[in-house]
């Protein structure tokens, strides 16, 4: 059968080509399920992509976040949902964390990575409520790098989602991480660092207070010294220096925080500086709040005010703020003399007050001790016969002795030879007065009486013994109180001669003689009962006769030494007295003690009693010196403690000045510098404060200087209360101070009555002015009362004077009433003649009057003068003498306000240059006639110091604050990181409805410190003090908004959200205006601050919250 | 026979049927990638650098500030970021209005440029576009590099970098969508334009600040105005920096209309093509 033929069993062909078509069908049909495999790694890949795509928008929204949250940072959290999500203790960061949050949201959406039909992109999801946005919050973990000029972010559980045809085909999360080049951190904690430094006081540590102090200092010493020099200083610390110290220190605090300062700053404080450095030289009286603004702060232009011309500002940069005082920086020393002690001492000494009176210093130095002094030598001795009894049994019954003397004078031997022979019996340092020898024979005889039975027998038997006895009679010089003199010997003694040629205890040696020998039986008679044994040899002190010279002879001495005593000074550092810690008093004393061997100059030999008598006299002289100054001590120690008191009555410590003085020292002015460095990833960056304005002025700024504010609205930088504690007129804490003195008698110095009565003289007199119709019938009436009060105590130191004169001179009662009155007209005015009793003028005058009416003798009249001046010191403190504060004080007060009146008159007078300096400058004088200060002591002669004490309380707030970090890459505005302190609230729309939820305050930058100055200057003049206890600027105690705290001053700006509306909502829906808001879910409720920072919580308490002056940035 | 003919002629015919139904199938392999220009493009996205430049105040002119005493008015700057970054803040700074710029070119862009030129090699070329939508007379170009010659086989990569600009895009669509005509879309543009070259917020600060940086600032107003026939003096006297914006928004609302006009069917069609939040960054390669 042919294959081709047989038709059986074949398999056709056709079948296998189905086969094949089949199996190719199916082949395809496999090939097309590889398909899904290949469109997963496009996925994938489309993953990838996403995320690298992710990375770079995840950059460019921390670059943006940044920008908002510096624009707007979160300082204070509101007290609303949205606001309680952040952290109260870094509110900022956690703003920023959420910013970047909403941002990368954002920049994710907008980066979408598209191929073969496949769409991927990174996302966050969206916030609905606080508890998202708390988880939003959380995603995000924010690092500061290099030094704040970077931050590193790490955004966690990022969704990377892959979608095909609307179906999600892939889906992964990841964690994204970048570094970034802005410097949001470092501005903010720089600026928070200013903050703070500003808010420390000078015993915290470094800060505003500390160079605050710094800066006062050296004005108020220098000031304070041109005051009490004479020149027309009203106000030792006025609110304008305050002012300029303060802004200085901002300043200087802006470099130490940031590395620079705001140059508008540091332009407006040179012209301050100038400003106020001319205002003070020639007025110098009234302040100038009024007006400050325009003076120093320019208008705001946009060219540098010196462009073209090298700018050279006294007080600019290269020299530091601090540079205007540096001239002014003395280490004043104050030197403090015995002056009044001298005289108060020797009157002391004179009236027998001092420990030893003169009269007995004197009468001492005559004192001798004289006694007998013998020598007997038996020659010859006889020996006495035994007692032999006549016979057997004989008793001796009695025995009678007796002797009989020859006393004869031994001729064999020349006088002299006796003397020298006497010598040995005498003290070396006794004196032989007299001395002689006598031979005496003693003829003894004994008697005896012997019985036997009734017989009776008596013997007489003689012997004889022969003595040779030496008598003298010796002086001693035994003045008492020898051991305080220095020990010299002295010569001649007991004989004429010597200084003043007078008796020098001859007469001691006369009636030494007599005692002891001629009163005695002579000689003879001594001799034998020197022999006898009954010759008594106690030593007898004699004083001898002192001449009539001697005692003004010594006190022309002492008044000598007096004048060398007063000159003796010592000189102790202001500052040490300012701060209560001097006592010169105490350092006079050891002064004295340590010289007390050359100013009693004694010599090699006193020559005779006299010269010893006045040595003795200058010794003590010396002690009731010292003696009065100790008690100067005490009484410097008692009013140091009342200063101390009195100004912790006002709130100060002595510490916080010691501290505030040390910290002084402390203070530098930093360099400038920049922030991070080169190796950072953003490099160095220039950080530039920029307050608005940049000089805090005390009167208040409108928009015109401020342009961040608001039109119409003022606004206050800077507050300062200044009080002085001891200002004129003298106040509570001054009796506070002398209680211990004084008791507590309200009561002020004759001194202070007269010349607050000279001040009000001069000022109705209108010699003050230049002009007579300065009359005030007030200031008259207080005159009055006043004058009455010091011509009722002059009346009292006239009686004293009449006195004195009686007691001192030989004046009859109507001479002596004539010679006070004579004395009292050479002043014109009750006021001069106070202040001339209290400078010992009228003293001196008295003594001239006196004189020329009886003959005063040399020393009576030096003594006549030293009693009154001392009579001056003592009445000084009797109340009867002192004026009541109350009259004082009120005149006083009455004068400076009419004073200060006119000078505020001429001052306007003078823009046009109208008015003659002189009369301008001798107005400014009258006021610093006024005595201010505390005087320690207030007591005449006992004067050291005159301290004064300032305490300056500094409240400051910027009504816009910026910092610019100058960095990164240019754009239109500037190309700063701009940070913004201005008190605006800040919202953002974390939820994306287009509402904005408020998150928290831009609190403005704000700042409160405290320091206190002492100053002393030397006793005399007018001291040292204000006008005004307590100068308040205009906006004491509250920086800020003129308008109130309500307003705030606060940027009027539209609100964003509302913005936006104008912007895209209103014009695309067709329906201009404005769309009501929703409220959201994390909408405010009205915003209390929340906050643990307690003077924001104050802050914000004080201001209504809910104003609508919100602003936000875009999201 | 005949039919063992028709047999093998069906057969052959199935099996090429089989043949064809393989070789048609679909394999969908992507095509290569331009390897060169998509790294280049990734590199310059994703790889920092850090350009130092100097910040040169000018004065009112637009002429280099002379220094006065001793201050030294050039500072040096620094900006990190990436390539594309860095390139992208240079386009947008350097915006110009009917071609005339808005800020005289300064050193930062000769620096980004050089950057990226040592970054990419001779046979790269980067173009970075900011442009609201195309073709828009508001504007930048960046361009890095030769052009590739005529004959080249070139590949190209592009993505896209934030601008810093506000993103319009969803708002204008939707808005567009609901109604909105070609006014609304333009005006929206137009505010987020001007919002993203003088941002109100940063801007007033500026205006109030230092005089150097108020004058740059007030400088680049003014240049703004002249172009566009603004007039904001007034308000930047006061500082005023929304109502300047406000003024220019005005001012270029108009011409931007016009353009989306000619360009686009619809409202919503030229809200779908805004791109005002990007700059595009082209990366071309091609080998010699």
């Amino acid at each position: 059968m042919r294959l081709a033929a047989d038709e059986r069993a074949r398999v056709p062909f056709a079948l296998v080509g189905v086969l094949v078509l089949v199996s190719s069908a199916s082949l395809s049909a496999s090939l097309g399920t590889v398909a899904p495999v290949r469109r997963d790694a496009a996925v994938e890949d489309a993953v990838d992509r996403a995320e690298a795509t992710a990375t770079p928008a995840l950059r460019a929204a921390v670059r943006e976040a940044a920008r908002g949250a510096a624009r707007n940072p979160v300082v204070a959290p509101a007290d609303t949902p949205a606001g309680r999500v952040l952290n109260d203790s870094e509110p900022f960061r956690d703003a920023l964390r959420i910013r970047i949050y909403l941002r990368a949201r954002d920049r994710f959406a907008d980066a979408t990575y598209r191929q073969d039909g496949v769409r991927a992109r990174a996302s966050l999801p969206g916030i609905d409520d606080p508890a998202d946005l708390s988880a939003a919050k959380r995603r995000v973990e924010i690092e500061r790098l290099h030094d704040g000029t970077a931050i590193a972010v790490t955004v966690e559980n990022v969704s990377l989602t892959a979608r095909r045809d609307g179906r999600t085909a892939a889906s992964e999360s990841a964690t994204l991480s970048v570094a970034v080049a802005t410097p949001v951190l470092a501005v903010h904690d720089r600026t928070e660092r200013f903050e703070r430094r500003l808010d420390r006081g000078p015993t915290a540590g470094p800060g505003l207070g500390r160079r605050l102090t710094a800066r006062l200092y050296p004005v108020a010493w220098a000031r304070g010294y041109a005051q009490y020099g004479g020149a027309p200083v009203g106000d030792v610390i006025a609110n304008r220096h305050v002012e300029l110290a303060a802004n200085g220190a901002a300043l200087a605090e802006q470099r130490a925080a940031f590395g620079r300062s705001d140059p508008d700053g540091r332009r407006a404080f040179a012209r301050a500086a100038a400003e106020t450095g001319l205002h003070d030289l020639t007025v110098g009286t009234v302040s100038t709040v009024d007006g400050r603004s325009d003076a120093v702060l320019p208008s705001p232009v946009p060219e540098p005010p010196w462009q073209g011309t090298t700018p050279r500002y006294v007080n600019g940069e290269s020299q530091g703020e601090g540079a205007a005082y540096d001239g002014a920086e003395r280490g004043e020393r104050l030197t403090v003399g015995v002056n009044r002690t001298a005289d108060a001492a020797l009157v002391a000494l004179l009236d027998g007050t001092a420990d030893r009176p003169a009269a007995a210093v004197r009468r001492d130095a005559y004192r001798a001790e004289t006694r007998l002094a013998t020598d007997v030598e038996r020659v010859r001795s006889g020996s006495p016969p035994p007692a032999r009894p006549p016979g057997e049994n004989w008793t001796l019954v009695a025995e009678r002795r007796s002797a009989e003397y020859e006393v004869s004078t031994p001729g064999e031997r020349p006088n002299a030879t006796v003397e020298a022979a006497a010598a040995p019996i005498a003290d070396p340092s006794e004196t032989v007065i007299e001395a002689t020898a006598r031979t005496v024979v003693e003829r003894r005889t004994v008697e005896r009486t012997w019985v036997r039975g009734n017989r009776t027998r008596t013997a007489e038997r003689t012997w004889t013994d022969r003595y040779r006895v030496r008598i003298a009679v010796v002086g001693a010089y035994a003045p008492i109180d020898a051991a305080a003199e220095p020990d010299r010997p002295i010569e001649p003694r007991f004989e004429r001669g010597g200084a003043l040629g007078g008796p020098n205890l001859a007469d001691v040696a006369a009636a030494a003689r007599r005692d002891h020998v001629t009163d005695r039986g002579g000689p003879d008679a001594v001799a034998e009962r020197a022999v006898e044994g009954t010759l008594e040899t106690e030593s007898v002190a004699r004083y001898g006769t002192r001449p009539d010279r001697l005692e003004p002879w010594v006190y022309r001495d002492l008044a000598a030494l007096r004048e060398d005593v007063r000159d003796v000074t010592v000189s102790v550092p202001a500052r040490e007295a300012a701060t209560g810690r001097a006592n010169p008093p105490a350092a006079l004393a050891t002064a004295l003690r340590d010289r007390r061997e050359a100013l009693v100059d004694p010599p090699e030999t006193y020559d005779g009693a006299a010269d010893r008598a006045r040595v003795a006299a200058r010794e003590a002289y010396l002690d009731s010196v010292i003696a009065a100054l100790a008690a100067r001590a005490d009484d410097t120690r008692a009013a140091e403690s009342g200063y101390r008191d009195a100004i912790s009555d006002a709130g100060v410590s002595m510490g916080d000045l010691r501290a505030a003085e040390e910290a002084r020292a402390r203070s530098s002015d930093p360099d400038r510098r920049t922030v991070g460095d080169e190796s950072g990833l953003g490099g160095s960056v220039a950080v530039v404060p920029d307050g608005d304005p940049g000089y805090l002025t005390l009167s208040a700024v409108s928009a015109e200087h401020a342009p961040s504010l608001p039109a119409g609205e003022r606004y206050h930088g800077l507050a300062v209360r200044n009080r002085n504690v001891f200002a004129v007129p003298y106040g509570e804490a001054r009796d506070a101070a002398f209680e211990g003195l004084f008791g507590r008698e309200e009561t002020v110095a004759l001194r202070t009555a007269g010349e607050t009565l000279v001040a009000a003289n001069r000022t109705l007199d209108g010699r003050t002015t230049g002009e007579p119709g300065a009359d005030d019938e007030e200031l008259r009436r207080q005159r009055e009362e006043l004058r009455r009060e010091v011509v009722a105590s002059l009346a009292t130191v006239r009686r004293e004077t009449r006195r004195i004169l009686g007691r001192e001179t030989d004046l009859t009662r109507g001479e002596r009433r004539a010679a006070v009155e004579a004395a009292l007209a050479r002043w014109d005015g009750a006021g001069r003649r106070a202040t001339a009793v209290d400078n010992g003028s009228y003293a001196e005058a008295v003594v001239r009057e006196a004189a020329s009416r009886a003959s005063l003798a040399a020393p009576r009249d030096d003594q006549l003068a030293t009693r009154l001046r001392v009579s001056a010191a003592r009445t000084s403190r009797s109340t009867r003498v002192r004026v009541p504060r109350e009259t004082t004080a009120g005149t006083a007060s009455a004068t400076r306000e009419l004073t200060r009146a006119s000078l505020r008159k001429y001052r306007d007078a003078a823009v046009d240059g109208a008015v003659d300096e002189a009369t301008e400058r001798a107005a400014g004088r009258r006021l610093s006639d006024l005595p201010a200060g505390l005087p320690l002591l207030p007591v005449p002669g006992s004067w050291y110091a005159t301290v004064n004490v300032w305490t300056v309380d500094v409240r400051g707030s910027y009504p816009q604050f910026v910092v610019r970090a100058r960095t990164g890459p240019p754009d239109g505005v500037g190309g700063a990181l701009q940070y913004v302190r201005d008190g605006s609230a800040i919202t953002l729309d974390v939820d994306g409805d287009g509402a904005p939820e408020r998150l928290g305050r831009a609190e403005r930058v704000s700042f409160e410190t405290r320091t206190a100055v002492a100053v002393a200057v030397p006793p005399g003049g007018g001291g040292i003090g204000d006008g005004s206890a307590v100068q308040e600027s205009p906006a004491w105690p509250r920086p800020g908004c003129a308008s109130g705290p309500a307003a705030d001053c606060r940027p009027d700006r539209v609100p964003a959200a509302d913005a936006r509306a104008d912007a895209v909502g209103g014009p695309i829906r067709g329906r201009p205006g404005r769309r009501p808001q929703r409220l959201s879910p994390l909408a405010d409720e009205g915003e209390t601050c929340s906050t643990t920072q307690p003077r924001i919580r104050d802050r914000c308490r004080r201001r209504s919250c809910d104003r609508p002056t919100n602003r936000n940035s875009p999201r | 026979m005949t039919s063992t003919v028709a047999d093998v002629s069906l057969c052959l015919l199935l099996v090429s049927a089989g043949v064809a139904t393989v070789a048609t199938t679909d394999r969908s392999a992507p095509e290569p990638r331009n390897s060169v220009a998509d790294a280049t493009a990734e590199s310059l996205a994703t790889a920092t650098t850090t350009v130092t430049y100097a910040w040169e105040p000018t004065t009112a002119d637009g002429a280099p500030e002379r220094a006065t005493g001793d201050e030294n008015v050039s500072v040096a700057r620094t900006a990190h970021g990436t390539y594309a970054e860095l390139l992208a803040d240079g386009t947008a700074a350097g915006a110009t209005i009917d071609g005339r710029r808005l800020s005289p070119r300064r050193e930062f862009d000769r620096s980004v440029r050089r950057a990226v030129a040592a970054a990419t090699g001779s046979r790269v070329q980067v173009a970075a576009a900011w442009e609201p939508y195309p073709g828009s007379h508001v504007g930048c170009r960046t361009v890095v590099g030769p052009s590739p010659p005529s004959d080249a086989d070139v590949r190209t990569a592009t993505f896209a970098v934030p601008s810093g600009f506000p993103s319009v895009r969803g708002e204008t669509r939707r808005a567009a969508r609901g109604g909105a005509g070609f006014d609304g879309v333009a005006r929206a543009v137009a505010d987020r334009t001007v919002a993203g070259l003088f941002p109100p917020d940063e801007a007033r600060p500026a205006l109030h600040g230092d005089y150097r940086t108020a004058r740059a600032v007030r400088e680049r107003y003014r240049r703004a105005a002249r172009t566009t026939n603004a007039s904001v003096a007034p308000h930047l006297a006061e500082g005023d920096a929304r109502g300047a914006n406000e003024r220019l928004t005005a001012a270029l609302a108009p011409a931007i209309e016009a353009e989306l006009r000619a360009q686009y069917d619809s409202p919503a069609a030229a809200a779908d093509d805004l791109r005002l939040a990007r700059v595009e960054i082209a990366v071309r390669t091609w080998s010699a």
